[in-house]
């Protein structure tokens, strides 16, 4: 159930228990919107006007089905509420041209119905395909540069076999005659993954892109703008969000990607298209951009930014000088690591290499030593991208491939889990302050909470069947932990377990 | 037809529940000022699959449409960098396409449906309406993304903090 406020459009979503029963937590007095958020098989319920003061309880609500079926007719409303893995489930097809399709167009920066709500035939497929898997970057802009053998490069470590068996598989399943069967959608929440308060704050402008979000020392939560020239703050007390302007470059697209927050209270920040790093004063607004290195970084608590660079070195950078590596140690079998994260006593660092042909890896680091573990992860197949370090100094990564990995710092062994839902990916994934992970399930609408110690999943579903997460950020000072994260698709997100 | 029902109660959390007592308010208090539910559709993600987070229809959506299936090959920053694909910008002041064909509704919604040896037709994948309001907001010279839109990206008139 989900109450929408009209004084700042905030929206806090609860989950019904087996009995049906839900409970809010202490909200503003004011005018609320009651609504069931992804009614799925019912029809939805919405009243329009609640008064919300103190303990209040409200009518007993019946919902109506939609059919009788388990299977869910194709109708544009319920489309829109099935996320993209419960959409890739429900097409015909094999397990392994699902998988091609969700290691390939899950691995960039889109949802999957942004391909699969069109229907092309094989000639336009092969034209998209070429589009997406030829050319670089997240605005798939520049084309890849030719390899040694001349040939333009697919990116996603795509070869020539599995695109092929993919141009024919959406070719079939999106063909110009091709229609949604009905559909069966994932189970609702259960038990634990009830207990949890879903709060979604309104952005200013749509289409910014949220990428990282960060908490500072007053509560507020800092994003980057993953397409415009825009760093925001949201004040989560009142929704209220403060907007900075980050210097335009010339002939470049706007948008940053990284953020992290200083000791000093400053914005350290990587602009993605642009290639820059970037510091924002809070104070004054003002804004030194450095020329020479974006994507992710890790910022170390002496205010050192790590990232790797050049091809082979994992570098060391000062933000308040220049973009020109201070310090750089020989990797032997990354090509630059996707993800750069410092643990928070800055003795570690964990990076993951997505799409090295020979080199599916992690690469660890103690930084007081310089001593380096690349290792090979055990399928081969994680892709591992951004992630972080536990307590105990192990270096997680979630992974395309829809695995999460550890690098575990006392065997220097790298372990692998896949998620329990099909067809999720994970760029990210972050410990908190008790070793439990945390990862955003790209194209499951969903964030997952995995406790290595106990092997145990649990899977925070939220009230969108979007989850585009590029960086979940643990504030680590409440108890239990909260996560919060920004969608892509241009909102903030706060998790709150309640155990 | 089976029912699901739901038993609906808001309590405070952390607060006695038992020593709370329980209010059902409605829209009665002049106190309590005029409500001000949010407008659209409050399923973010039907206005996001549906192209209809900027407006129902017109040059509006046309827009969004554009940004999402046009704009990606269409840019400046791609041709900069070699793509052959032309810009739209200003397309109606242009006395003809590529295809020598005059510039008018028809023939760029035909174009967007059929494709080129470099474009996919859109023809099984935007509906009637889809083109129409893809066409008005080219024909309304409003293209491209990257000289407004990507430096002011458009207002969410469901943002009220204040």
């Amino acid at each position: 159930m989900q109450l929408v406020s009209h004084k700042n459009a905030i929206r806090t979503t609860v989950y019904s228990d087996r009995d049906g029963r839900y409970e809010f937590p202490n909200l503003e007095a004011g005018w609320y919107t009651l609504r069931v958020a992804r009614p799925l098989e019912y029809k939805p319920y919405q009243r329009e006007a609640v008064w919300i003061e103190r303990a209040a309880s409200l009518d007993e609500i019946v919902l109506e089905r939609v059919t009788d079926s388990e299977f869910l007719p194709p109708t544009p409303e319920i489309l829109a509420q099935l996320t993209d893995a419960e959409w890739l489930y429900n097409l015909p097809g094999t397990v392994q041209e699902k998988k091609i399709f969700s290691d390939t167009c899950g691995s960039g920066c889109h949802n999957y119905q942004q391909s699969l709500r069109d229907r092309f035939d094989e000639k336009g497929w092969s034209l998209m395909l070429d589009r997406m898997t030829l050319y670089g970057g997240r605005l798939v802009i520049e084309k890849n540069r030719p390899g040694p053998d001349g040939k333009i490069p697919m990116g996603f470590g795509l070869t020539e076999e599995n695109r092929d068996i993919l141009l024919k598989f959406l070719a079939r399943v999106r063909g110009p005659q091709s229609e949604f069967a009905p559909m069966k959608p994932f189970p609702r929440p259960r038990g634990a993954a009830t207990r949890v308060i879903i709060t979604e704050y309104e952005l200013p402008r749509f289409d910014v892109r949220v990428h990282d979000v960060a908490g500072d020392a007053d509560g507020d939560i800092w994003y980057t703008s993953n397409r415009s020239p825009i760093i925001g703050k949201l004040d989560p007390r009142t929704g209220i969000v403060k907007e900075y302007q980050v210097p335009v470059t010339p002939g470049k697209h706007t948008g940053q990607h990284w953020l992290a927050i200083a000791k000093d209270g400053k914005i350290v920040f990587t602009e993605t298209w642009s290639n820059n790093l970037g510091v924002l004063d809070p104070a004054t607004g003002q804004v030194t951009k450095w020329t020479g290195t974006g994507g992710n970084k890790g910022l170390a608590p002496d205010g050192f930014v790590w990232g790797t660079c050049d091809g082979r070195y994992l570098c060391k950078f000062d933000p308040k000088v220049s973009a020109e590596p201070i310090q750089k140690i020989p990797l032997k079998k990354s090509q630059n690591t996707y993800g750069n994260d410092v643990s928070e006593d800055g003795n570690f660092f964990v990076g993951g290499t997505p799409w090295q042909a020979n080199f599916d890896g992690i690469v660890w680091a103690d930084l007081r030593t310089g001593e380096i573990w690349e290792v090979q992860t055990e399928s081969g197949h994680a892709d591992p991208s951004r992630g972080g370090v536990d307590p105990e100094g192990n270096g997680w990564n979630g992974g395309r491939g829809g695995r999460i990995t550890e690098f575990e710092r006392k065997t220097h062994r790298v372990r692998e889990w896949e998620s329990p839902t099909p067809f999720v990916t994970f760029y990210e994934a972050k410990p908190d302050k008790n070793g439990e992970i945390w990862a955003g399930a790209q194209r499951g609408g969903r964030i997952v909470r995995f406790n290595p110690k106990t092997d145990r999943w649990i899977e925070y579903l939220f009230p969108e069947p979007l989850s585009l997460d590029w960086r979940t950020w643990i504030d680590n000072s409440t108890n239990p932990v909260t996560a919060w994260y920004g969608d892509h698709n241009g909102y903030i997100v706060r998790i709150q377990p309640l155990e | 037809m089976q029912n699901a029902r739901i038993l609906t109660m808001i309590l405070l959390l952390g607060f006695g529940a038992a020593d709370t007592t329980l209010l059902f308010s409605v829209q009665k208090s002049g106190e309590r000022g005029t409500p001000d539910p949010p407008k659209g559709n409050l399923q973010r993600s039907a206005e996001i699959l549906y192209f209809k987070r900027f407006a129902e229809s017109g040059s509006e959506r046309g827009k969004e449409i554009y940004f999402y299936k046009c704009w990606v090959c269409h840019n400046d920053y791609t041709r900069a960098a070699g793509t052959t694909a032309p810009t739209l910008r200003d397309l109606y002041k242009r006395p003809r396409l590529i295809s020598g064909q005059p510039v008018n509704d028809q023939t760029v919604a035909a174009k967007i449906k059929t494709g080129g040896s470099n474009m996919p037709g859109y023809q099984y994948t935007l509906t009637e309406q889809d083109l129409a309001d893809l066409v008005s907001f080219l024909r309304e010279g409003k293209c491209c993304w990257e000289d407004f839109e990507e430096k002011e990206p458009p207002r969410n008139p469901r943002y009220k903090a204040k």
